[in-house]
């Protein structure tokens, strides 16, 4: 198989990771597209160096989340957004779902945490235990666990912090 | 709403994308490459362009030096052969490695770390490059002169006067010029990854 088969099937196979990454970080339908191809982008950069690394899903949520939020941070620092009109992504038609309202609630409240505490509830979501988002995140395992409970408490309140 | 109930939606939600169509191989490699394209000229070009122009220059002495007859100028043409190729070829091998930084690989406090101790480097190198050029604009000079037939020219007093004082002004201002715009791209760069942590 030749590098360029394994990156499509490595995006192929995750490529719903990376859309629920982007739906966390983006505020709307065209900054999340231009999200995805960042971070598909970062995927093709780092590929070479993927293999190295422990496990390929722990690699891809780093790729994802440190892509999203240094995306996030340099379009606050420069507003112009840099896009491909000619490419086209068709996501997931979300309006014509029963439950819609509800995950857009959910996305609502997830976008209202800080940029880390967003990437720590989503990994929490995802299922990751506290070890795995140490790991990814770069913070020890305690401080994973405390601030998986003041997010709780955030949350609770629906105190908005960015 | 709490996390728990958050977690119910979002399995929901993961079902759903799962399900969605598959990119395809072309778009997704189209999307790839537009914006790799992009990147690396943004990055390299101008550098790439400022050093075929020194190579261009080197080669033209190396060419031309069996016409240099004082010994000085002979001295200074080796000098300068020698400055204008391995001056862009670090200045190219800087940049890389400040481009090999990925902000994929390491965790964001690492990536920190990473980034610091390539600035430092980066800043070393641009310290000791800015030396030099003031040392290559004033050498330069007498070859150049005894190859389109001035050979005197640093025996006059205007080439101390009033070449020298000039070359060396500009090459500060421009030296200031750069450095600050240095300065700010690499701030704005550890502001960005710092956003990270």
């Amino acid at each position: 198989m030749t590098k360029e088969e394994e990156f499509v099937n490595l995006i192929q196979s995750n490529q719903g990771l990376i859309y629920k990454i982007t739906a966390i970080y983006s505020r709307d339908r065209e900054q999340q597209k231009d999200l995805y191809q960042e971070i598909v982008y970062q995927t093709w950069k780092s590929f070479d160096h993927y293999k190295k690394t422990a496990k390929v899903t722990t690699w891809l949520y780093r790729v994802g989340m440190n892509t999203a939020i240094t995306q996030l941070n340099r379009e606050k620092k420069n507003p112009m957004r840099m896009s491909f009109s000619e490419v086209t992504i068709d996501f997931v038609d979300e309006r014509e779902s029963e439950t819609e309202e509800k995950i857009q609630q959910l996305y609502a409240e997830i976008r209202k945490l800080g940029l880390l505490d967003r990437g720590i509830v989503f990994l929490f979501l995802e299922g990751k235990s506290h070890d795995e988002i140490a790991e990814i995140v770069g913070i020890s395992t305690s401080n994973v666990g405390t601030r998986i409970s003041r997010i709780k408490d955030k949350l609770r309140k629906g105190v908005q912090t960015y | 709403m709490e996390l728990d109930e958050m977690k119910i939606l979002w399995d929901e939600l993961s079902g759903k994308v799962e399900n969605q169509e598959k990119i395809k191989k072309e778009e997704l490699m189209k999307m790839t490459q537009k914006n790799y394209q992009n990147r690396l000229s943004s990055i390299y070009l101008p550098e790439i362009l400022g050093s075929i122009v020194c190579f261009g220059y080197a080669a033209y002495f190396i060419f031309q030096i069996g016409r240099l007859e004082l010994e000085i100028n002979q001295v200074l043409a080796v000098f300068n052969t020698i400055a204008m190729i391995i001056l862009p070829s670090i200045s190219l091998w800087t940049l890389a490695r400040l481009n090999r930084l990925k902000i994929t690989d390491d965790s964001p406090s690492l990536l920190v770390e990473k980034f610091k101790k390539e600035k430092t480097f980066f800043w070393k190198f641009q310290r000791i490059n800015l030396v030099l050029s003031g040392l290559f604009a004033i050498s330069i000079l007498p070859p150049l002169a005894e190859l389109v037939g001035k050979k005197d020219l640093i025996l006059q007093p205007t080439f101390w006067m009033v070449y020298v004082p000039i070359g060396l002004i500009c090459i500060y201002i421009f030296g200031r010029f750069t450095i600050r715009k240095y300065d700010r791209s690499l701030q704005k760069a550890q502001q960005l990854i710092e956003g990270i942590s």
